[in-house]
């Protein structure tokens, strides 16, 4: 049963001394904006996040993240679903339902809009990438002297970035994919216990903060939008911070969040809304909380 | 009369067909990038849920006309996107590809519409600032938020005045250089068919927009190119689709 009401997301979450996401261009630097200094995040990276949850969590995957080929997935596919056609096949996909797909196999060719989009991550303040090196594990092969070398490994990191996400659930759009409420629901649960799980080498450590989901009304055709641009990052004391200081920042523990603007657009919409859903890690400071807590229930995981 | 609505985002990606491995975009939508999102807007489908190629809200784009203003500087972002290799004809996808990628930073355009068969459904949702399918700068992360500015009667424009938007070089157009100051140039998609196959293109001039706001486009002899006044901007329309 596709779902049938207009959502939108909000996802805040930390990097401490890790890549956010590198930029395969640039020798893995964490992507940024060259203007801002904010660190970026793609939209398949969050899309990453949340789907290696969903493995994990025994849900069928389309793309599960391991190097095969389309047709080894499909014929893998073919025997976990016990369906032959292509299209039962794909709804039987939690992240084809969710994120859509380009399916190209033989003679094959159909593409389903995902009823969820993200955009590209922000940190929500100037970051600080660093260049750090460490020793290579073992030696080359090539004898001689050579091979008591141990070489370099590089790496960027990046000390703290606050990031911010935001995604839009279209309920045109399920139903051509079939995604459902439960779906969606699956998808909260994925992008935040996914990120805690985030434990590799470049990844450790990322920690979801806040993720704040508005449901709307089922009649209701519109949206706030970009709400990543309605919270602002200040200071402990509730102050601007310049650009260096919002370089300098360690940890949560110095920053507070304003969310007004947001609230303010969703008072606007109050007719239209049918419900919030707030999760916090109780440690993210709102500087709202009060009037947060006022329009929803908040639940700390 | 004419619809005026603004669409703005964090990025762009208004892909060039013909680049193979990277993803270049022009600076800003080029009409065919319009009629999707107009098509989103109203909620008209493309039915590639059928046929990957299948595009066939253009069955109803017919008589529209649409203008497209820059209304912010056009700054890139290049970078590299890691994705699936799926397009192998052997269907491999363990290969992966970092795909370059360059992608227009926070930009905002003026869209005018006029004409055909949508133009009473897409007035309605634009005022009730309701979109059907999720409308977005050509790529589906590019998010974009629309704001409406109204409908207004498109008046006569004065042969001496300079363009507020992209121009169309039809038949018999002469640029006036000198007084626009700097102009740059496009080649740019026009219309497409039902299966997304290129019916038509156009060379396109424009004026970019620095930080001191928007320069006009002047030109010689506008030819064969259809323009207005529209709330007191000068529009130099497409031809109708």
């Amino acid at each position: 049963m596709a779902f049938k009401q207009r959502r939108e997301y909000l996802f805040l979450y930390t990097v401490k001394d890790a890549n956010p996401n590198g930029d395969p261009l640039n020798e893995n630097h964490p992507r940024y904006d060259g203007d801002t200094a904010q660190a970026m995040a793609s939209d398949v990276r969050v899309k990453r996040t949340t789907r290696d949850e969903w493995v994990r969590s025994g849900e069928i995957v389309f793309v599960d993240g391991e190097p095969k080929s389309l047709k080894t997935r499909f014929e893998e596919l073919k025997k976990i679903t016990g369906k032959s056609d292509a299209r039962e096949i794909m709804k039987q996909c939690l992240d084809v339902r969710l994120f859509g797909v380009t399916f190209a196999l033989g003679k094959e060719a159909f593409a389903w809009t995902g009823p969820v989009q993200f955009k590209w991550g922000r940190s929500l303040h100037s970051a600080s990438f660093e260049f750090v090196q460490g020793t290579a594990a073992f030696a080359t092969e090539r004898g001689g002297a050579d091979n008591r070398q141990r070489s370099f490994r590089n790496e960027y990191l990046v000390p703290f970035a606050l990031m911010g996400v935001y995604a839009i659930a279209n309920q045109y759009a399920s139903q051509y994919t079939d995604a459902a409420d439960e779906d969606l629901q699956r998808m909260l649960d994925g992008l935040w216990q996914g990120t805690d799980n985030l434990i590799t080498r470049s990844k450790n450590e990322h920690k979801s903060r806040l993720l704040i989901e508005i449901t709307y009304k089922e009649d209701f055709n519109g949206k706030i939008g970009a709400l990543d641009d309605k919270v602002t990052l200040l200071d402990r004391e509730g102050k601007v911070m310049d650009r260096e200081k919002q370089k300098a920042l360690r940890s949560l523990q110095e920053v507070s969040l304003d969310i007004g603007a947001l609230l303010k657009s969703m008072e606007l919409k109050q007719e239209q809304i049918a419900g919030i859903r707030v999760i916090t890690d109780g440690e993210i400071n709102i500087i709202q909380e009060e009037q947060l807590k006022g329009i929803s229930s908040i639940e700390v995981r | 009369m004419a619809l005026v609505f603004d669409i703005e985002g964090d990025m762009a990606l208004f892909r060039k067909p013909y680049t193979t491995t990277s993803m270049v975009s022009y600076p800003f939508p080029p009409p065919t990038a319009i009629a999707g999102l107009i098509a989103g807007i109203i909620g008209i489908n493309h039915e590639a849920s059928q046929d990957a190629k299948n595009a066939r809200y253009w069955e109803k784009m017919r008589e529209v006309q649409v203008a497209i203003a820059l209304l912010s500087p056009i700054r890139w972002i290049n970078t590299a996107v890691n994705l699936m290799k799926y397009k192998n004809s052997n269907a491999d996808m363990s290969e992966h590809i970092q795909v370059k990628h360059q992608l227009v930073k926070k930009p905002r355009y003026r869209i005018y519409v006029q004409g055909g068969e949508i133009y009473k459904i897409l007035k309605q949702r634009l005022e009730r600032e309701e979109f059907i399918y999720t409308p977005c700068l050509g790529a589906a992360y590019a998010l974009a938020d629309i704001k409406y500015h109204g409908e207004y009667e498109p008046a006569e424009a004065e042969m001496d005045s300079g363009f507020n938007t992209i121009v169309p070089g039809y038949e018999g157009l002469e640029l006036d250089i000198v007084r626009s100051g700097a102009v740059f140039s496009e080649q740019i998609p026009v219309q497409m068919t039902v299966t997304r196959c290129l019916s038509h293109t156009v060379q396109v001039y424009y004026a970019q927009p620095g930080k001191a706001g928007s320069p006009l486009l002047y030109l010689r002899n506008q030819g064969a190119l259809q323009s207005n006044m529209i709330n007191g901007e000068k529009v130099a329309w497409f031809n109708a689709w």
